[in-house]
């Protein structure tokens, strides 16, 4: 771990240790449910490892690399806030999504619902504490956040998502992320650097939202959710192929070489930024891409085989679900 | 499943759904493909073996949404 992880992983403890004694000064059990929940949406249950994790947005890091771009001495104080705000806003935003994705128990979620609440609160203090209501920040602000919440809330309406959909409403859920970029920009009085800053978010959410469609394409199908890679297998799949088959023909290639293509670009635009950080993350956002690619490419292949000895090989007697069933 | 021979689609599902499977197949492919409703005859059994079971693994661990913290 770097040391920049290191600070980092000690700040979001910090954070989920405040969540825990804030809502536990009123309500010790409220507190338990909240931080098992945390726990619950964290991969190996540590908070910190889910904000450092290689498939999260880089809600965390942006704001260093806008910092490391300006060669200006860190306000240690405006950072903490950053990381505190940012670790509620993502929990309030998570726990919203949870609730209208329905993709995992929800009996805890509806139960800690009213917590979203004090999560949004203190996203906004965080701000509240280094901006004055009269801000220009403040606009920004209002901008990104309600572009954030209705593509989410429209995204979750939409039945099929074209290329159109895609651009203008699913990959702007990643707004929100913005606003700590914006907000680094304008405290240290950088205001003119924050729309090209703001597009590699538009750029890194389309992105990373495909990186989504593709890897969950199976829970999306399954939960009924529209998404522009199923969307797409649905119109580009031949009409005796089912969605596995086109992904293993063509699906899983046309999905990943676009990622790279929009990689590609978003390397080229990112190079005026001048942060050689953000520029090794973008590498190595592209380089762990092609090993899904090749993981996905190279496992349907196997099974591909795995399907045609089942193809050749005869059917017993015994009736399927005497024992263990394959599917 | 029904008597038809199963469907690279489900054979996915399997994938993605029931893991554990394709252990067994691997530990011990006699007992996993004839509990499957398949006759094991030798050259099944044979060609089981050949297969990259740990590229198959890496397919259920990077579609694994438990490991998606995004949001």
């Amino acid at each position: 771990m770097s040391m920049s992880e290191c600070i980092l992983t000690s700040q979001i403890d910090a954070v989920v240790d405040r969540i825990g004694a804030d809502l536990g000064a009123s309500s010790p059990f409220l507190a338990h449910e909240v931080l098992h929940w945390i726990r619950q949406i964290s991969p190996g249950g540590e908070p910190a490892a889910h904000f450092l994790s290689v498939r999260m947005f880089p809600i965390l890091r942006l704001p260093e690399y806008v910092v490391q771009s300006l060669a200006v001495a860190p306000d240690d104080g405006f950072h903490r806030s950053l990381i505190s705000s940012t670790v509620h806003g993502y929990y309030y935003i998570r726990l919203i999504d949870d609730l209208v994705d329905g993709d995992r128990d929800l009996e805890l979620e509806r139960k800690i619902l009213p917590v979203a609440g004090y999560f949004l609160s203190e996203f906004q203090f965080g701000y509240q504490k280094h901006f004055s209501a009269e801000h220009e920040f403040w606009q920004v602000f209002r901008r990104l956040w309600t572009a954030s919440t209705v593509s989410s809330a429209e995204d979750a309406m939409q039945r099929s998502v074209g290329f159109a959909e895609f651009e203008r409403v699913s990959s702007r859920k990643f707004s929100a992320a913005g606003i700590p970029v914006a907000a680094t920009c304008h405290h240290y009085g950088r205001a003119d650097l924050a729309p090209a800053w703001l597009d590699l978010v538009d750029g890194l959410g389309r992105w990373s939202q495909m990186v989504d469609d593709i890897l969950d394409w199976h829970q999306d199908r399954g939960l009924g959710r529209a998404t522009y890679f199923l969307t797409e297998g649905e119109r580009q799949r031949r009409r005796e192929e089912s969605l596995e088959e086109w992904i293993l023909r063509e699906g899983c290639d046309w999905g990943f070489d676009l990622l790279n293509e929009w990689m590609n670009r978003l390397q080229e635009s990112s190079a005026q930024l001048g942060n050689p950080g953000l520029m090794e993350y973008l590498a190595g956002r592209k380089a762990w891409a092609a090993e899904q690619h090749s993981t996905l490419r190279n496992g349907l292949a196997e099974l591909a085989r795995l399907a045609g000895i089942l193809g050749q090989a005869t059917r017993a007697n015994t009736p399927c679900g005497a024992g263990t069933t394959i599917t | 499943m029904g008597s038809n021979p199963i469907t690279f689609g489900e054979l996915v599902n399997a994938c993605l759904n029931n893991p554990g499977f394709f252990h067994a197949l691997q530990d011990n492919p006699a007992q996993a493909i004839t509990e499957a409703g398949y006759e094991a005859t030798p050259l099944v059994i044979e060609s089981l073996k050949h297969l990259d079971y740990n590229a198959i693994r890496k397919v259920f661990h990077a579609c694994d949404p438990t490991s998606a913290p995004m949001c």
